[in-house]
Formats: structure tokens, C-alpha cells, sequence
């Protein structure tokens, strides 16, 4: 009998784990009802947020992979004195509150911020801007990407970079060839991460960039600004940013099972 | 005409090697693991940047520290057939072999078909590597080594990877290869029998240097020392030499037993025997045999190796006899119990420990 309680406590330690979070998920769908669901989507303020987050999360998602992964290859692949300080550099932002995070990019691009000034003669606003968003988005997200990068780059086997090498192709001909497609379903994964951390992001967005719908207001910063008049309407909007969020998850899931696609090199 | 001379500095680990090796010509470099083999074959291919050196091939210079002149790996155009054989998994087989050739799209696939056609691998085209055995992918592997007509072939134990019985055919078609190309090959191996079987000459590897080198059979029958005869599968047995009255060397075997050796040896020594030299009695014998050496010893194991057994003896030190199985059946040989080894003074050698 007693050697029965150790898996029971493990059982019931995971259907504990999984009450608490699912409930509040599957609560949300409860509340809303299809009808409502539907109405909801009709408000123009909804629609704007979702089309905003949709936007401004892939734009950051871009931006992250095209800087992100030449820049963890370089970590990945080369060892030089400090490399650590560097990685630990690029994992900062995410243990920095959100909130301290926009604060830290008003300091840097606001307008009285050190780069303000040089932002400003160019050209380039980004205070309550699409663009400051984005800014944000990238800044707090990049590094769920960039850590998971770093190490799907470490864990491809040398001998197939080494094998690249030997059969005529150089540096970045292996990068693009054989390194990137054989991480390829670890940086599918690492770049999901990000997305659903870009989605899902508010604090950073409210202190940079603000919350002027149809311009910065992504839909988590209209869910928040409808709580407090329409609930309803609030219940709604998360419905469908937890639908999103969940088809992201899956989706991904899906690619790292099939791997990478097969390309005639 | 592969010429490699070099050194490379590594924490606890210093490579100070040179050889040279003829179009079509095979140099086995055989040693334990450690010793700096696929190092040397890094250097070789230009994956690894030697400290000091000069590698050169045919009439290109591939590495000159003192002129510093350093060829990358891309631009040496090397065979090189990797340990577990590095097939790109994103690729189909025949794209693998494709990976290395510079031809206009159409022509790719019919020319990497041709090459897997060489080995019998045709078949394979499509498939990906993951779903090959390990004879399958050595195929795709050398075609792949040989698609961009290389100057030189490295090859990272070949055969390892193998089972026992895919081996033996696998290394034939090697063999087959190596004479084809008509290029110099360098291959390493921990195993000497592979090196033996591949290689025209071997060098046996210790400690990042060339301890010896010189045709198998040589090795063999002349080991310079204790640890290449270990290597080439001989019995090893330490001790001290002096001369005895009869014109022999008489050898104190550390931990008790005495041998002779008609060599000529003086203090410490390494006594050197091939399994197939050591012969069994059963203890109560006469012992009236010509054979001057006899040892009581007791069977450790018993291990059949194709029409040969080889016998697991222990004394003070290990030995190894090797017999056949109709004379172990006939000892009634299992392990645990005790026989005497016995050979003779003529077939003992003496070599530096």
C-alpha cells in the first residue's frame, strides 16, 4: 500500500498543476458566449488591436530572426573572453520587470532620452508610434528567440559543419546550408516563444509606446482598457488572443515534428 | 604526393607529427583513443589550424606557418569520410553527394546518381539518411567524399561504425577505392587490424607523436617497442633481462615467473609473443616438449573468433592464446580452469617497454 503513494502524490500534483491552469483559460470561454464573441469582433476598437498586435508582433518576430540568428551563430560557434558576460547580456531582458523595460527604452529613444535627439533629426519617431511597438516588442521578446538559438546552433554535430566545409563550401555557405536546416525545428521553436511573448506584451508597449487605439494599442492594451467599462467586450478580445496564442503553439509543434523542408542545395 | 609536417598545441595535449604518403598510396595512422589521430586528419583537411607546420599536396601549398600561407578547408578539395559518416539529415542521399558538386542544376542529380551507381548505391537516391544502415550510409558517404575528384582521402575509422559482418565486404570496396583514385589517402584507426587491412604502411601513434612506422607485417614481427606490440595484438610480459649460461636471455617477469628468449635484451624489458605461439597443456603433463617456456596459468575466458579461439589466460601478467576450437574442446578449456602456457625460447622477442 505504501508504495502506492508516491505515484498517487505524483498524479495528483499534475492534475492539481493542470486544474489551476487551465481553469482560468477554459473559465474565458465560458463566459463568452459565440454570439458575444461575434459582436465583439464587430467593435472597430477590437478588430484595430488584433490587426495591431498582429502586425507589430510579426514585424518584431522579423526583425528578431534576421538579426537574431547570425548573432547567436557567432556565439554558438566561436569562444573568445567574454562570451558569458555577453550571453548573460542577452538574456537580461528577460528577467527585467516590463514595465522597467519601457522605462529603460524612453530613457534610450524618447525624446529627452540619450538617443532622442539623434532620433529626432532623423526623421524617426517612435513615442506613440506603430513603430515604438514594435521597438518595444522586439526588445522584450528577442531573447526568448536568441537563448533557444544559441543552443540549438551548439547542439548541431561539428562533423556536419566540418563535413560542409570539406565539400567546398565556406563559412557561410555552411551557415545557410547545413546549420540553419539542421536547427531549423529548435529556432521554429525558439522563434514561437517570441511570438507569444510579442503577443502577448503590455508593459513594456504602455510606458514606451503607449495606448492610442489603432496606432499602439495591441490587444492586450485594449483588453485592459475595455475591463474597466466592458467586460464582456474584454472577455471577448482574450477569447481570441487565447485561441491565437494556442493555434501558434500547436502550429509549431507541427513543424518541429516534420522538420526542416527539404531545399535542392 | 601528400606531404604533412606540424605541430599543434591544445591544453594537455601537444601533436608533433610529420609523413608523407604517395598518390596511391594508403597510411594507416593506428593508436589509442586520444593519441591525436583525428587531429592530425583535422590539420590534414585544414579544420583544425596547426601552430607551426607545412602541409602540402601535389604541387599546392596548403600550409606554411614560417610564410603564412593557410589554405581553408573549402579550397583543399579533400575526401573526407567522417567517423559516424556526417550525412546532411535534411538531404536526401543523393543531394548529400550533390552538396559538394559544382555543376548547372540538370547535370547534379544525373552525376551524384552516378556516383552512389559506383557503389551499388543507386538505390538509396531517395531515401534519407536516417533511414539507411550503417553499410548504406559508408556508401553515400565515399561517393560523397568522391564527388569533387579529391586530391587526398582522410578517412576517420572507416569501418567502425559497422557490424562485424557488413565489414568485411565494406572494407573491400575501401580497398577497392583507395586503388582506384590513385590519390594519397590517410586513414585512422585504434584498430590494427583495420590499418593492417587498409593501409600499405602503418604508423602507430602515441601520445601526438609516430612512435613507429612501417608495413603491418613488419610491426608484427619487429614492435619497437611494448606499446606497439600491445597494439598489433601481441602477448606483452614486462621484466628484467640478463644473460644466462647458455647463451640465452633469461627474463624475471615483474610479479614472479621466469622466461628465455634466444634475443639478445639486458635490464628492463618487454617480452614479446604471438597468441598464436602460445600453446596449452594440461597441468599434470610431462612437459617433455622443446618449448622452454611454460607457465601455470588459469583460463579467464574463452571467445570463438571465426575458425580461431582466443583464449583469456591469467598469471602475474595477462596473456592471450589463441588456438583452435577443436583443441579447446579437447582441453575441456572454460574459465577458471588451470593449464600451462608454454612457447618457445625462439618465438619470444624483446622490445623497449
Amino acid at each position: 500500500m505504501r508504495r502506492r503513494l508516491f505515484p498517487l502524490a505524483l498524479v495528483a500534483a499534475l492534475t492539481l498543476l493542470l486544474c489551476f491552469l487551465t481553469f482560468p483559460i477554459a473559465a474565458i470561454f465560458v463566459e463568452v458566449g459565440p454570439g458575444s464573441l461575434v459582436d465583439a469582433l464587430g467593435e472597430q476598437s477590437s478588430l484595430d488591436a488584433l490587426l495591431l498586435s498582429l502586425e507589430t508582433s510579426l514585424l518584431a518576430l522579423a526583425l528578431i530572426v534576421l538579426v537574431g540568428t547570425p548573432a547567436a551563430w557567432l556565439l554558438a560557434t566561436r569562444r573568445f573572453r567574454g562570451r558569458d558576460v555577453l550571453l548573460t547580456l542577452v538574456e537580461l531582458p528577460l528577467v527585467l520587470p516590463p514595465a522597467v523595460a519601457g522605462i529603460g527604452l524612453l530613457a534610450a529613444f524618447g525624446p529627452q532620452g540619450v538617443f532622442g535627439g539623434a532620433l529626432d533629426e532623423a526623421g524617426v519617431e517612435l513615442v506613440f508610434e506603430t513603430a515604438g511597438v514594435v521597438v518595444a516588442l522586439t526588445f522584450v521578446a528577442s531573447p526568448f528567440y536568441v537563448r533557444q538559438a544559441v543552443a540549438a546552433f551548439e547542439s548541431v554535430d561539428p562533423s556536419l559543419l566540418a563535413a560542409s566545409r570539406t565539400l567546398g563550401a565556406g563559412e557561410a555557405r555552411t551557415f545557410a546550408r547545413v546549420a540553419v536546416p539542421t536547427a531549423f525545428p529548435s529556432l521554429v521553436a525558439g522563434g514561437a516563444l517570441a511570438w507569444g511573448r510579442a503577443l502577448g506584451e503590455f508593459g513594456a508597449t504602455l510606458v514606451f509606446a503607449g495606448s492610442l487605439q489603432g496606432i499602439t494599442q495591441t490587444a492586450p492594451l485594449a483588453i485592459f482598457a475595455e475591463f474597466a467599462t466592458d467586460f464582456t467586450g474584454a472577455i471577448a478580445l482574450s477569447a481570441v488572443l487565447v485561441a491565437l496564442s494556442a493555434a501558434i503553439l500547436f502550429g509549431v509543434k507541427l513543424v518541429a515534428r516534420t522538420g526542416a523542408p527539404s531545399v535542392d542545395v | 604526393m601528400l606531404t604533412f609536417e606540424a605541430s599543434v598545441r591544445r591544453e594537455q595535449f601537444e601533436l608533433e607529427l610529420a609523413f608523407e604518403v604517395g598518390p596511391g598510396e594508403c597510411l594507416a595512422l593506428a593508436g589509442p583513443s586520444g593519441a591525436g589521430k583525428t587531429t592530425t586528419l583535422a590539420a590534414v583537411a585544414g579544420l583544425v589550424r596547426p601552430d607551426r607546420g607545412r602541409v602540402a599536396c601535389g604541387d599546392e601549398l596548403w600550409l606554411d606557418s614560417e610564410r603564412g600561407i593557410w589554405v581553408p578547408p573549402e579550397r583543399r578539395r579533400c575526401g573526407y569520410v567522417f567517423q559516424d559518416y556526417a550525412l546532411f539529415g535534411h538531404l536526401l542521399a543523393w543531394q548529400n553527394v550533390a552538396y559538394g558538386l559544382r555543376l548547372p542544376r540538370a547535370e547534379r542529380r544525373r552525376r551524384a546518381c552516378e556516383l552512389l551507381e559506383r557503389f551499388d548505391a543507386g538505390a538509396l537516391a531517395e531515401r534519407r539518411p536516417h533511414t539507411l544502415s550503417g553499410g548504406e550510409r559508408q556508401r553515400v558517404a565515399l561517393a560523397r567524399a568522391l564527388a569533387r575528384d579529391p586530391r587526398a582521402f582522410l578517412l576517420d575509422e572507416p569501418l567502425s561504425a559497422l557490424d562485424a559482418r557488413t565489414r568485411a565486404h565494406a572494407g573491400r570496396e575501401l580497398v577497392r577505392l583507395l586503388g582506384e583514385a590513385g590519390v594519397p589517402a590517410v586513414l585512422v584507426t585504434h584498430d590494427f587490424e583495420q590499418a593492417a587491412l587498409l593501409g600499405d604502411r602503418v604508423a602507430v601513434i602515441d601520445g601526438g607523436r609516430v612512435v613507429q612506422q612501417a608495413s603491418a607485417a613488419d610491426l608484427v614481427a619487429a614492435p619497437a617497442s611494448a606499446f606497439v606490440a600491445d597494439l598489433t595484438g601481441s602477448v606483452v610480459l614486462m621484466g628484467r633481462a640478463r644473460r644466462d649460461d647458455r647463451g640465452l636471455t633469461a627474463i624475471d617477469l615483474d610479479g614472479g615467473g621466469r622466461i628465455v628468449s634466444s634475443e639478445v635484451g639486458e635490464g628492463s624489458v618487454a617480452a614479446v609473443v604471438h597468441p598464436w605461439e602460445i600453446a596449452l597443456e594440461p597441468t599434470g603433463a610431462p612437459g617433455g616438449g622443446s618449448a622452454r617456456n611454460r607457465l601455470e596459468v588459469r583460463v579467464a575466458s574463452v571467445t570463438p573468433l571465426g575458425n580461431r579461439v582466443r583464449v583469456g589466460l591469467l598469471a602475474p601478467q595477462p596473456l592471450t592464446a589463441e588456438l583452435t576450437p577443436s583443441a579447446v574442446d579437447q582441453l575441456g578449456l572454460a574459465p577458471g580452469a588451470a593449464v600451462v602456457a608454454t612457447w618457445k625460447a625462439t618465438a619470444t622477442r624483446l622490445a623497449d617497454r
